[in-house]
């Protein structure tokens, strides 16, 4: 939360200032009016200007500022930080890293590890209400799409064989997305074995239970 | 590197002044030694040492780079 202070010759054109300066819209902020403007006899003696006061998150402002400097101490090179927001999302984007395979990290790990940090600290001061997320030159996007082409390869291979085909373990952002795509296969359903860090989907014709102890098919590893 | 830990450290507690890094230098593996408020060692390690385990990332990604290793020792 920042409180700023601003003066001029109106109450109205201080608000419009105000909010050209840090890029705001009427809803983004309160203000305060403090001294309201007057002018001395008929503005023949001077005039005394209006004085507001400001309160907003500034958190757009904050997340970015916060992230570079970040990187910056994390001795990061890349091109610039883009930060644009969605109904749910802050969506950060590092363009033009020079390592982008460095920043991303083994199995995503550090890119995880640096969008999970981000959003405790965010959630931390004062709650935006919306997810941080944090992607390298379009990684993220292509990962989904890479994940969608090999879901869709298994949900062939399933419909062939009739039997189950349990993917490696991954994150509950990549389960949906499986989970999601094979909602359109009316023949497939899907479930989820195992817990913690290892959960695993399933993928079975619908007619099929997972049995007690199946002999699990894992699809190949791969990085997704 | 203690600097870039106080910093992310800083951020994600609610009494940042109580935030004591020491840098214990070894031949090869700095071991750095953070105290925290009391209440504050909870926000620092996280659910299941989420938090913790995200800074030790961090700091594995950033030393490894200077061919050093880099451990984070939460101290009670």
């Amino acid at each position: 939360m920042k409180i700023i202070e601003r003066e001029g010759k109106t109450t109205s054109k201080v608000i419009e200032s105000f909010m050209k300066e840090f890029d705001l819209t009427l809803n983004d902020f309160r203000f305060e009016v403090v001294e309201k403007e007057s002018s001395r006899l008929f503005g023949l003696l001077g005039s005394k200007p209006a004085r507001l006061k400001f309160t907003f998150s500034g958190i757009n402002n904050d997340i970015k500022e916060f992230t570079e400097e970040l990187f910056k101490k994390m001795d990061l090179s890349y091109g610039e930080l883009a930060l644009s927001e969605s109904d749910t999302n802050f969506n950060l984007e590092i363009k033009d890293a020079r390592d982008p395979g460095h920043i991303i990290g083994k199995e995503a790990k550090l890119l995880d590890s640096l969008e999970y940090l981000l959003n405790q600290i965010a959630n931390k001061r004062g709650k935006p209400g919306k997810r941080i997320s944090l992607d390298v030159d379009g990684y993220r996007e292509r990962r989904k799409e890479a994940l969608l082409k090999k879901v869709k390869s298994i949900t062939e291979k399933v419909k062939k064989r009739g039997k189950s085909i349990t993917l490696e373990a991954m994150h509950a952002a990549n389960r949906r997305i499986v989970h999601q795509q094979i909602e359109n296969e009316p023949k497939l359903k899907t479930m989820t074995i195992g817990k913690g860090e290892f959960k695993r989907v399933v993928i079975l014709p619908v007619d099929q239970n997972i049995t007690a102890k199946p002999k699990r098919r894992t699809a190949k590893k791969s990085r997704a | 590197m203690k600097e870039l830990i106080e910093f992310v450290v800083k951020a994600l507690v609610d009494d940042p002044s109580a935030i004591d890094i020491k840098e214990v230098a070894g031949d090869k593996i700095t071991i750095y030694e953070l105290r925290a408020a009391k209440s504050d060692i909870g926000k620092v390690i996280g659910k299941r040492g989420r938090t913790a385990s995200a800074i030790r990332t961090l700091m594995n990604a950033v030393s490894a780079r200077q061919g050093k290793r880099a451990v984070l020792e939460i101290i009670e």
